[in-house]
């Protein structure tokens, strides 16, 4: 069970940690607390934590100086700072366009939008997905990082678009814990893609995803698709869960196909999704009105989850505001331990909240923090 | 700093300070968004080239541009 896990906000990294002793004083108060605060001020963007050798990643990305990443090999009291990924240099002449409306796009570093550890047996291998649509590999714990050119190269990758952003970009990043070879990413909007060889050749998966903002010839179409987030059962890696746009997919085969799950109340749009650690048919999403709206329904925030692979949906609000709340929770920003009984995630609105029980009943741990991006457990 | 344009005179400059390089420039070397570069108080023309010419003596100045957020 994990005592600590970190918030990764507008203004900085948050690590948060649970006590020993519930703390003297006041009946009810939390057990958990800001114990760090890092980066004061500046925009961070992502967080990752390293189960192989416990140093933290942290990516930041500055309105001046762009993005840069740093990292902790003492759990955060210093950082380093090391390698941004750099795109390769861009063929002199030529014009990256849109796919539809044939508009110049910029071919430079905008986000790093996924972070993730390679295979167990592959220590300092870490993977990096960014915006636009660049996935990196770095072998030194992200001392120097290399783009994936077989992706990078691929003339699928020129289709992909944006979907809330500008860009089309990588999010989610799942490396299979059976074999590190095979590594599977979420693309906004371009699908999932699947490698079996570490990144050597692609396979454009997800067959079964539909995109009800394209016209009814090319819903089906993998390439469009646009899953907000990409979550994989660590105990069963065939399963796979997608939070998409328009809805909420699942996969038994390892994201080769998906199906649909339908009638999700109070709304099948969010943008983040978790599943449970041992129990592939356990899953978290946090809905919103879609698409162009993305408040909580009725300004209640609620917690959706299934336990029955998503033939029903328990929805979860002891603990959490129910109105007139606004909160926006990002795709990053909702986390499970390696337990599955503790969960946390935070809003765009400052708000962090964490469940003891699965989601049972949540206690909120601030409503004053800034934006909240991402929210990782240690695992 | 020697060097005939901007370009030569940042070069130089992160040669001996690499870190530098990705903080004023981005990772295609073209000025960053928020960056403004001035030589001999004239704003920078070229911001993807860096091709502006650089007098001797030219003093050049790099400054965070104005912004928010």
């Amino acid at each position: 069970m994990s005592n600590r896990f970190h918030v990764a906000t507008r203004k900085g990294l948050f690590t948060l940690e649970r006590g020993e002793q519930r703390r003297q004083g006041v009946a009810g108060d939390s057990e958990w607390a800001i114990a760090r605060t890092s980066f004061l001020g500046d925009n961070c963007t992502l967080v990752m934590h390293d189960p192989r050798d416990g140093s933290l990643l942290a990516a930041l990305d500055h309105g001046h100086f762009g993005v840069k990443m740093h990292r902790s090999r003492d759990e955060g009291a210093t950082w380093q700072e090391v390698a941004a990924p750099k795109y390769p240099d861009k063929p002199a002449g030529y014009v990256p366009k849109t796919p539809a409306e044939g508009r110049p796009v910029d071919w430079a570093l905008k986000l790093v939008w996924a972070l993730a550890p390679g295979g167990a047996n592959e220590p300092g291998v870490l993977w990096c997905g960014t915006l636009p649509g660049g996935l990196f590999r770095s072998e030194d714990g992200g001392d120097s990082w290399a783009i994936n050119r077989p992706l990078w190269d691929d003339p699928r990758r020129e289709e992909w678009f944006g979907g809330g952003a500008d860009q089309p970009g990588i999010h989610s990043i799942c490396v299979d814990p059976r074999d590190a070879a095979h590594v599977t990413i979420g693309v906004s909007c371009g699908g999932v893609w699947t490698t079996r060889d570490s990144g050597k050749r692609w396979t454009l998966a997800g067959k079964g995803m539909r995109a009800e903002y394209m016209p009814p010839e090319r819903q089906f179409d993998q390439n469009v698709q646009d899953p907000h987030q990409l979550a994989q059962c660590p105990a069963n890696p065939d399963a796979m869960w997608v939070q998409h746009h328009n809805g909420i997919f699942r996969s038994t085969d390892g994201g080769e196909t998906f199906s649909e799950i339908s009638g999700v109340k109070p709304s099948a749009f969010g943008f983040p999704v978790a599943v449970h650690p041992k129990n592939p048919d356990v899953a978290w999403f946090v809905p919103a009105i879609k698409d162009e709206k993305r408040i909580p329904l009725e300004g209640r925030v609620v917690v959706n989850r299934t336990r029955d692979a998503g033939k029903t949906f328990d929805t979860l609000t002891r603990g959490l505001p129910q109105e007139h709340a606004y909160d926006l929770v990002f795709r990053h920003a909702l986390d499970v331990d390696d337990t599955g009984d503790r969960l946390a995630f935070g809003s765009t609105t400052g708000s962090l909240w964490v469940s003891e029980d699965g989601g049972d009943s949540w206690q909120t741990l601030s409503s004053n923090l800034p934006p909240v991006y991402a929210v990782r457990f240690e695992k | 700093m020697e060097g005939a344009t901007l370009r030569e005179v940042l070069e130089r400059y992160f040669a001996g300070n690499d870190r530098a390089r990705g903080y004023v420039l981005d990772d295609q070397g073209r000025l960053r968004h928020h960056m403004a570069v001035f030589i001999d108080g004239q704003q920078l023309q070229d911001r993807d080239g860096l091709s502006d010419a650089v007098a001797p003596g030219a003093v050049i100045d790099v400054v965070q541009a104005l912004s928010g957020g």
